[in-house]
């Protein structure tokens, strides 16, 4: 063979030596991860922050609460004080009761994104607006003309998380022995006054209800919202009110007992 | 000039970019997992009457007190409620049942309140009214009106404490149900035993055979107009069916054959059960009303215990072809027979659960223990753990399982409950020494 065959066919089998070698070490493996069966109790940071805690009262009124200020504790319309009319055959629901379900809320806060990339830009001075043209934006203090929530660190976001679980799970007292019950997932949205007491607790949505377990989705939200309310009100600090503790979405999950 | 203003315009483009989501930050999300099963507690304090009368169940007032502690009873036997002491409860007005006054029940601990009440009626007939309030919350959760004849009065207390366990647990309603057994009394060896039925709490408890001849393994139709059983009568073990109206019974099977073990399909229309033909003992399936047996199984060994899946599909079975007592499932007409039990040690007696998603059955190895599994046969969980426990049966909600214990030494027999979740086992009280238990449907 010519000179041009036997470069290309060393540098083939080089190649092949190369690739065996590689597979051979483990170099080229891939690593699957574990399943996880069970759930366990973990509690992510997901707040990239790229700012530093503000410790000091740079405080400014918290955005708007969604609710109004005095928003009941719950949605149930008045019952009426009527005996039931007396019906001949054995089982019969007098008058249709008025349970108390929770309205989903209408409108989701916008998904966040990591805290600003970038600092504010210089203004540029050459344009034909004028000077304080754009003010309110570039404000050091955040952002004042959409009315955003105070930053809390991700680090004391971690911690008050802990701290909220420590204080309500206690009272999250679940019936047991339900099929399928440790799918399910109920998330209320909690709105704290200043003193820890309950502004405004209202179910968000609730996932992994499936045919086997739908009889009991009630009763789980129904767990939940009972756990909130007995343990309310909750003993958390101060500082951290705004933009933290005064509005928090809980998720509850009963795990497989028994 | 035009160049000043798009850059103007990409500059404020830019600074809305960043502004708007600079202020979105995310709510904090914490997520708990894991509850405490911890019993309810709930307060059932005694309901009143609009008008106190007599009835030919006794007094309304009376009533309304004995309404309250067959709920009471109800919800504590279940395991899954602590009600508050009956006695320290003090007594609610007829106005205030329903209008409860929810700051003094808030300071009492409980978390679901019931209140009610017992009234006579005009034609002789009872109503009783049962409401169910969630103490936190203050508001009515459920309220039922039911009205009855005054000898099942307490058909309308389970009833009403069907109502609660149901809004509350989400399980179906187990209370208004009855339970046929076998009543033992008699040293060892010697023993008399009748068939006997009894309302699950124990109540209105009744004999049916007087013990002249020796009666096993009685099951309900799904109807319960009738029970099946088997029975030695003229010292030839047999199937028959029992008519609870005119306490007559026929023979099943006309056929010399010994059988046992009979069970009815969930529609009523069929009878499987095991006979035994040239020292073969296969499980066969039979019109409710008689006649020819159709053949399901065909296997060297003993096949018996059969039990329908809720839906009337499939069928498990014990056997022993495999060398030694095992569970096995197959379709209704006896196709696709594969066996599930793999735990070690033997099974027996399997009962397919009335919600669908367990079998019970006997754990024979080192003792005998109760045990659930899935259809598919994983899960197997012990329930029990005494010297000698067997036969179990079904709630009709699937939540309880009812067997029967052997005492060690004195030999004597007792009717025992335990929640699936293998929590609350309890004694069920009976005049004399009780086996073979079989729960029938919940009653209409």
């Amino acid at each position: 063979m010519d000179r041009a065959e036997a470069t290309g066919l060393g540098v083939a089998v080089a190649g092949h030596l190369a690739l065996l070698a590689a597979l051979s070490l483990g170099l080229a493996s891939v690593t699957r991860p574990m399943m996880q069966s069970d759930p366990i109790q973990v509690s992510f940071v997901d707040e990239v922050g790229l700012q530093a805690a503000v410790t000091e009262a740079q405080m400014e009124d918290p955005a708007e609460a969604m609710a109004p200020e005095l928003g009941p504790m719950e949605e149930a319309a008045p019952t009426s004080p009527e005996t039931p009319t007396p019906e001949p055959t054995p089982v019969e629901k007098a008058a249709e009761p008025a349970p108390a379900p929770t309205p989903k809320e209408a409108s989701k806060p916008a998904p966040s994104r990591p805290a600003p990339k970038a600092k504010p830009r210089e203004k540029q001075r050459s344009s034909r607006l004028g000077d304080d043209f754009l003010k309110g934006i570039t404000d050091k203090s955040q952002g004042k003309a959409t009315k955003p929530r105070a930053a809390v660190s991700s680090r004391d976001m971690a911690s008050l998380a802990q701290a909220i679980i420590r204080q309500i799970k206690p009272c999250y007292v679940v019936p047991s022995g339900g099929v399928d019950i440790d799918e399910i997932v109920t998330v209320f949205r909690l709105q704290l006054n200043r003193n820890g007491s309950v502004r405004k607790v209202s179910l968000e949505e609730q996932e992994g209800v499936n045919s086997a377990n739908r009889d009991y989705a009630r009763q789980m939200a129904e767990a939940a919202r009972r756990a909130i309310l007995r343990c309310a009100p909750l003993d958390l600090p101060a500082d951290l009110y705004a933009g933290g503790w005064d509005d928090m979405d809980i998720g509850f999950r009963p795990s497989s007992l028994g | 000039m035009g160049e000043s203003m798009k850059r103007a315009a990409l500059f404020i483009l830019a600074i809305a970019a960043v502004a708007a989501p600079a202020g979105a930050q995310e709510r904090l999300r914490v997520d708990i997992t894991g509850g405490i099963a911890a019993p309810m507690p709930i307060a059932i304090p005694p309901m009143p009457t609009p008008n106190p009368a007599s009835t030919a169940a006794g007094n309304t007032a009376e009533l309304g007190r004995q309404v309250a502690a067959i709920v009471t009873n109800d919800l504590k036997n279940s395991g899954l409620f602590s009600p508050l002491p009956p006695g320290s409860l003090r007594p609610v007005s007829y106005p205030e049942v329903t209008a409860p006054n929810f700051t003094y029940w808030s300071g009492s601990g409980a978390q679901a309140l019931v209140q009610g009440f017992v009234q006579a009626n005009g034609d002789g007939s009872l109503t009783v009214g049962c409401y169910l309030y969630d103490v936190f919350a203050r508001t009515e959760l459920d309220r039922q009106g039911f009205v009855v004849t005054p000898q099942y009065w307490r058909r309308a207390a389970h009833k009403c404490a069907d109502t609660v366990y149901t809004r509350l647990t989400g399980e179906g309603p187990y209370f208004d149900s009855r339970v046929v057994y076998v009543s033992e009394t008699g040293p060892k060896g010697k023993r008399i035993k009748r068939l006997a039925i009894m309302d699950q709490d124990g109540a209105n408890h009744r004999f049916l055979t007087n013990g002249q001849s020796t009666v096993l393994t009685p099951r309900f139709a799904p109807n319960m107009q009738t029970i099946t059983y088997m029975s030695y009568d003229g010292n030839r073990p047999r199937v028959y069916i029992y008519d609870i109206g005119s306490g007559r019974q026929r023979l099943l099977v006309n056929q010399p054959n010994m059988t046992f073990a009979p069970r009815f399909s969930p529609d009523g229309r069929y009878v499987i059960f095991s006979m035994a033909v040239g020292g073969n003992t296969d499980i066969y399936r039979v019109s409710a009303g008689g006649g020819a047996p159709q053949r399901l199984t065909n296997a060297p060994g003993i096949d018996t215990g059969g039990s329908y899946s809720p839906d009337g599909s499939q069928i498990v079975f014990e056997s022993d072809r495999g060398g030694s007592q095992q569970l096995y499932v197959m379709n209704a007409n006896g196709s696709n027979q594969r066996r599930i039990s793999f735990g070690g040690g033997r099974y027996a007696t399997p009962v397919w659960s009335p919600r669908g998603d367990m079998i019970a059955f006997t754990k024979i190895g080192g003792g005998f223990r109760i045990g659930v599994m899935t259809p598919s046969g994983s899960g197997e969980k012990i329930l029990t753990s005494a010297w000698q426990d067997e036969a179990p049966t079904w709630s009709p909600n699937g939540r309880v399982i009812m067997f029967f214990r052997t005492a060690q030494g004195s030999g004597r027999t007792d009717l025992w409950s335990v929640d699936l979740t293998g929590v609350n086992e309890r004694r069920i009280p009976t005049p004399l020494d009780g086996s073979d238990p079989a729960w029938s449907p919940l009653l209409p």
